[in-house]
């Protein structure tokens, strides 16, 4: 395994206090997409169902698409494994046959939902002719070549659980520890705070900590964050596990599991506090799975670990930081030419930010199609009219889903609201100075026993996770778009599902066995919220939104639950 | 609110009140109602890994299998909907002289009754699943009629089937008791007010115990939870069901490339409830790097688990009750229900229409439990039998 991480990454942080300053990363282990991400040939593997080309798009291993072989192991995703040197690649599902003859896209059209199932019943001959086919072309890696890397297994014990490192998670960490600003009637001796990226923080971690803060409430949020991580780090009650994910809660064994690149942590806690934040994620429009589309999170990772940018880029904003991603590409990215596009319109402040960073906005205009070549065309909502313009990569700063799955796991209530607002929103932290910068988004949240699960600071927020499922205008626009896909992962457009509402299947889990969308290797954290707002939008009075959340919330090898 | 009735009543709308709802409402047998608690088919029906075989150790269960891989092999076609009946092939792997012993007799018993099962030699077998490490191996059986349906397939064709022919589905409508008098079986009390039927079938899988036991009617049925788990898609590398009698690991990629896993239950108390446990997924992980280091490098993508109504034999509770007329049985699958049901719906249609007890049913009755006639069945995948 070529993955050699430094020694700062192998140490088992629980018994001694750790906390890894902002900017203390230089010469270790990067991101491996960093070192890939080319914007010029940005295809790194291929859909299994329609063999749509697959570029990079989440940077944070929520997605299918950056999935490789790497040293011999199938389905690596290239974005959360880090390396100092680049190991043995290989592109999976290779087939761009199908590009140059242009039938991916008469695929999308024929091979409709249920098409399996309505075909080929009469003759067994046609179906073992059909099954053979399937067989030939489905699935992403091969077997691996080796055997599989084992974990250190460690069980750890603590008094309060933080998950999420983010603004809120700091806060609620401090709070528990007894030191925050912020009250918390659980007071306890020990926390531990999981965090999947390599430094606290959240947001203002991995998204803004290397840049220069383009405003002044990003100045006082980062400043705020700062002082926080001052505090985490002179505590003695706080230890933090970084580069650690939860990956689900085990009821029987009463233990939320937790992987590090090397070590699996069985962790039992008095009170687990819930801040995992969300994500952003992909909205449909025509040809949306296209390699040059880039969330904007993943994008500004890869600026983090050095990746080489392109020269021009069509910014998309649907959750309101597309001026400061912008900003962003152009202070710390070196791109030259950066156009701003949103359906609604801009502030006198981002108006501003704009002309200092000679970012062209483009406001009450959404995005209908990328080509393969890089073309993007641009709906004006006023007039009406197409306009088309080049950009090396198309930045969607989406909006986002919450990662829900633990806290569904734990036994917390999940409410979906529908406000017509078409962005996502935690709903009782609209109050809160975060949502002013919109830039962190995590919440704390009790169980409905008011057990295990506590409230940290957040007194407005009402117990629940919430999930914002209205429409927003590319939903309104593009719901019935045979290529704009909904499930990136089983290539289900929105036409399908739409279809496949209308046949019946019209509540989440038999739309989910029907097409396939939320069964995906990213198990729905890129469809889950586009699912239930069509779904919402075709029947508002469905009987069920979200579907059970399955263990583990992240796909995790089996050799590394192999006990040593 | 209004009295229902009907002439028959499913009470249970897995793949077998399905089945026997769609079948009977073919013979034109009368006013055919269904009811579920929840959503038809939501319960071990899509839980289940799909396995269809012919490969059991007793005759009657062989024979009912039989006939149902029949009805299998044209059921897509009856039903216009592709059940994704894949004929890949079912192996199952002994490691111990005993089990090569009973798959050797198994195999005999199977042939004599017309089943094509073969014993593979050691290097046939490693000929044909690859990456299996394992210095233990003594032979295997293998049967190429045999294979995996998808199971969600099934259960819409069915349902789709069952409209067609003017069967009632009412979902949402749980069953609190049946209704019987003087022997004779004369509805349900549910949640949506009394259901008067001349007949009833029991087809609730785990809850069947309850339901039977309200009209006086024991099942020696116990429940317990059943676990699984899926892999990430993979290019295709396993051809059959692959099942390695020692360890209870059973192997199986869909037509998509995931991987189904399971093994042997670590549980052994009875429970109804689907929840997922780290000790299943340890013990799976650590039998497959015993069996199949290689495949330890697969990425586990979801656990899941549903239950599995387990009788003293391992074989299904089938027919008509003796003490309560019109009241039929159908349950007690101990995981096999799903294979079985194209068979039991045909057979059921027929025994309920016309009244006689078809052939290949009669060894199910209850009664054999206290004739102590039971059919041994030890190849239950998941469950080791006490």
């Amino acid at each position: 395994m070529p993955a050699n991480t430094p020694d700062l990454f192998k140490r088992i942080y629980c018994l001694s206090r750790w906390v890894l300053p902002l900017e203390e990363k230089k010469g270790s282990a990067v991101r491996l997409s960093s070192k890939v991400f080319n914007y010029k040939e940005p295809c790194l593997s291929r859909s299994f169902r329609l063999h749509r080309p697959r570029g990079y798009l989440c940077g944070i291993g929520m997605c299918p698409n950056c999935m490789m072989r790497v040293g011999g192991t199938p389905n690596v995703r290239i974005c959360t494994r880090r390396v100092n040197k680049l190991p043995d690649m290989e592109i999976q599902n290779k087939l761009p046959l199908l590009d140059s003859l242009g039938l991916t896209q008469v695929f999308s059209r024929v091979l409709g939902p249920g098409f399996q199932y309505r075909h080929f019943n009469d003759s067994r001959f046609m179906s073992k002719m059909f099954f053979s086919t399937l067989k030939r072309t489905a699935g992403i890696g091969r077997v691996p070549s080796s055997v599989g890397r084992r974990s250190a297994w460690q069980r750890l014990e603590v008094d309060c659980l933080v998950i999420g490192g983010g603004y809120s998670g700091m806060k609620a960490a401090l709070a528990a520890a007894g030191i925050g600003d912020l009250q918390t009637d659980l007071q306890s001796d020990t926390v531990l705070m999981l965090d999947s990226f390599e430094e606290l923080g959240g947001d203002f971690g991995v998204r803004w900590g290397k840049a220069k803060p383009y405003t002044e409430e990003m100045k006082s949020m980062k400043e705020e964050v700062q002082s926080m991580m001052t505090k985490i780090n002179s505590s003695r009650r706080i230890n933090c596990l970084c580069n650690s994910t939860a990956v689900g809660y085990y009821k029987d064994e009463n233990c939320i599991l937790a992987l590090s690149e090397d070590t699996i942590y069985e962790i039992t806690a008095k009170n687990v506090l819930v801040a995992t934040g969300g994500h952003e994620v992909l909205p449909i429009f025509p040809n949306n799975d296209s390699p040059r589309v880039v969330l904007s999170l993943g994008l500004q990772i890869l600026m983090n670990d050095g990746a080489e940018l392109p020269s021009s880029a069509t910014v998309v904003d649907l959750n309101g930081l597309g001026t400061l991603v912008a900003a962003d590409l152009i202070g710390r990215g070196g791109m030259d030419s950066v156009s701003l596009v949103r359906s609604g319109s801009f502030t006198d402040k981002e108006e501003e930010l704009a002309s200092r960073f000679d970012i062209k906005l483009l406001p009450k205009r959404i995005i209908s199609d990328v080509a393969g070549s890089g073309r993007v065309k641009l709906l004006s909502l006023a007039e009406g009219g197409l306009k088309e313009q080049v950009a090396d990569l198309v930045v969607i700063c989406g909006r986002y889903q919450p990662n829900f799955e633990l806290a569904l796991q734990l036994g917390l209530d999940l409410q979906l609201v529908s406000e017509g607002k078409g962005v996502f929103t935690v709903k009782g932290m609209s109050g809160s100075k975060v949502s002013n910068v919109r830039a962190v988004r995590s919440f704390l949240v009790k169980d409905s026993n008011g057990e295990g699960v506590h409230v940290g600071y957040d007194t407005s927020f009402e117990n629940k996770v919430c999930m914002d499922i209205t429409a927003d205008e590319y939903l309104r626009r593009f719901m019935n778009s045979p290529d704009s896909f909904g499930c990136i992962c089983e290539d289900v457009s929105a036409r399908d599902l739409c279809r496949s509402i209308d046949e019946g299947y019209d509540y989440v889990e038999s739309l989910k066995r029907y097409t396939g969308c939320l069964t995906g290797p990213c198990q729905g954290k890129q469809c889950a919220m586009t699912v239930a707002s069509i779904l919402y939008m075709k029947n508002p009075h469905s009987q069920g939104f979200l579907t059970t959340t399955r263990q583990p919330i992240y796909p995790i090898p089996f050799s590394s639950l192999v006990s040593q | 609110m209004t009295e229902r009735s009907a002439e028959l009543l499913v009470v249970g709308g897995g793949v077998v009140g399905l089945s026997i709802a769609y079948n009977c409402a073919k013979m034109k047998i009368g006013k055919v109602l269904l009811i579920d608690k929840g959503k038809v088919g939501r319960g071990a029906s899509s839980r289940n890994l799909g396995g269809v075989r012919e490969q059991f150790s007793n005759e009657p269960m062989i024979r009912l299998m039989k006939h149902s891989i029949d009805i299998w092999e044209k059921l897509s076609g009856e039903l216009q909907w592709n059940v994704l009946f894949d004929q890949k092939g079912y192996l199952m792997l002994a490691r111990t002289e005993a089990q090569a012993e009973q798959i050797r007799r198994n195999v005999k018993l199977q042939n004599s009754l017309g089943v094509k099962s073969v014993v593979l030699s050691r290097e046939r077998v490693l000929q044909m699943i690859p990456h299996l490490k394992s210095d233990d191996v003594i032979c295997a059986s293998f049967n190429d009629r045999d294979g995996s349906v998808h199971h969600d397939a099934v259960l819409w064709g069915y349902e789709r089937a069952a409209r067609r022919m003017g069967v009632e589905i009412l979902e949402d409508v749980e069953c609190f008791k049946f209704v019987s008098s003087s022997g004779e079986i004369k509805g349900a009390e549910t949640s949506a007010g009394s259901i008067l039927a001349k007949k009833l079938v029991n087809a609730t899988g785990v809850f069947s115990k309850d339901l039977a036991a309200t009209v006086g009617v024991n099942l020696p049925i116990k429940s317990y939870r059943r676990e699984a788990a899926v892999t990430e898609p993979y290019k295709r590398f396993l051809k059959p069901v692959f099942w390695d009698l020692s360890l209870g690991l059973l192997l199986s990629q869909t037509l998509r490339g995931e991987v189904l896993c399971d093994t042997r239950d670590p549980w052994n108390e009875e429970s109804r409830e689907t929840t997922v446990s780290l000790t299943f997924i340890k013990k799976l992980a650590k039998e497959l790097h015993e069996l199949f280091p290689q495949l330890t490098g697969l990425n586990l993508l979801r656990q899941w688990s549903g239950t599995y109504d387990v009788t003293p034999d391992g074989s299904p509770i089938l027919g008509e009750d003796d003490t309560v007329k019109g009241l039929y049985l159908a349950s007690g699958f101990t995981g096999h229900g799903l294979m079985v049901a194209p068979a039991l719906g045909t057979l059921f249609s027929e025994y309920i229409s016309s009244g006689k007890k078809p052939e290949l049913l009669k060894p199910f009755r209850l009664s054999r439990f206290a004739e102590g006639k039971p059919i041994m069945e030890p190849l239950v995948a998941g469950r080791k039998l006490s």
